[in-house]
């Protein structure tokens, strides 16, 4: 980091290729928008160079200041944004898994899970998906999204509830 | 570890008692062998956190156009805090507006001692020494020389 601060863009290439699918995963599952999330991630790419004189390795990793730059992102984009119930894209993924019925099954717990999360809120996604997706402790993603390790707990908790009824609400019968 | 606690832990953290705290790990799991509900909980949570991680998981790779970023100018240095220079500035400006009516209240001599002057006197907050704001307290005014 100290060389991206230096301008040697080589090691801005090197770090920036490390973060992107990081990044990219965390944006879109936070956005639930994959055109979205791609603008994020260069925005947050170009602040990474940029800013790099700004890191402060006492405050924390490169991952961690670099995640924090992606969730203020798409939180600043989710509130300037009129919020669009999104169509699940799932249906129109074809599936290459050699059991029909398996897939059927696959798809249809995706579609699921994707129209349940459409009902989430961004913060909320940010957090399952740092969680979930990235193993990230409390203490982690609380860093990412500026508050307490408690408060992430909370976030959780409540995201987890409302996502098991609203995928037993969509339960086919 | 209470069964209340249990399922709190199990709501937030989820099914996986590698990422439950690690002090109610072991009770946690003793509880959710012979409790029922947390046992109910627990099975809950682990089918929604194989849905979870479905759901968090890899996205398609996308290319981001770095070349154009590292030809982007970058902050040589700290930008430099203006705000606090302001800041600065607008306090000094307030500052001089809050003390001039105080101190033209001050030094104008009133005709009439108040109890307002003899507080701010005998309090030292003020200029004044406490023998100028006694003096003005005790010494009489032209108005009450006349009356004497």
């Amino acid at each position: 980091m100290a060389r991206v601060a230096e301008g040697d863009a080589a090691a801005f290439t090197t770090l920036a290729r490390g973060l992107q699918g990081q990044g990219l995963r965390l944006a879109d599952r936070t956005l639930n928008d994959r055109a979205g999330a791609e603008d994020v991630v260069q925005v947050a790419l170009t602040r990474l160079w940029t800013m790099a004189g700004r890191f402060d390795p006492e405050r924390g990793s490169v991952e961690g200041w670099f995640r924090r730059i992606v969730v203020n992102l798409c939180l600043d984009r989710r509130r300037s944004m009129r919020l669009v119930q999104p169509l699940s894209e799932a249906d129109d993924v074809a599936s290459n898994a050699p059991d029909p019925f398996e897939a059927a099954a696959s798809n249809d717990r995706r579609v699921r899970i994707d129209t349940a999360m459409a009902q989430l809120a961004p913060r909320q996604r940010a957090a399952l998906v740092m969680f979930h997706g990235d193993g990230l402790s409390m203490a982690e993603i609380a860093k990412a999204m500026e508050t307490t390790p408690k408060a992430i707990e909370g976030l959780l908790g409540r995201a987890r509830m409302e996502l098991r009824k609203l995928i037993d609400m969509e339960t086919p019968e | 570890v209470t069964p209340e606690l249990a399922l709190q832990i199990i709501e937030s953290h989820g099914g996986d008692p590698l990422r439950w705290p690690e002090a109610d790990r072991a009770a946690l799991l003793a509880l959710a062998a012979v409790d029922a509900g947390v046992g109910k909980a627990l099975a809950e949570a682990r089918a929604l956190d194989a849905m979870l991680c479905d759901w968090a998981g890899d996205v398609a790779p996308a290319t981001f156009d770095l070349a154009a970023i590292t030809r982007t100018p970058q902050e040589r240095a700290a930008p430099p805090r203006r705000w606090m220079a302001g800041g600065a500035l607008a306090a000094a400006i307030a500052a001089v507006v809050v003390m001039t009516p105080m101190g033209s209240k001050v030094s104008t001599p009133s005709p009439v001692p108040s109890a307002t002057a003899t507080i701010e006197g005998s309090g030292g907050e003020v200029t004044r020494s406490d023998a100028e704001a006694f003096a003005e307290v005790f010494t009489p005014t032209a108005d009450e020389e006349d009356l004497i």
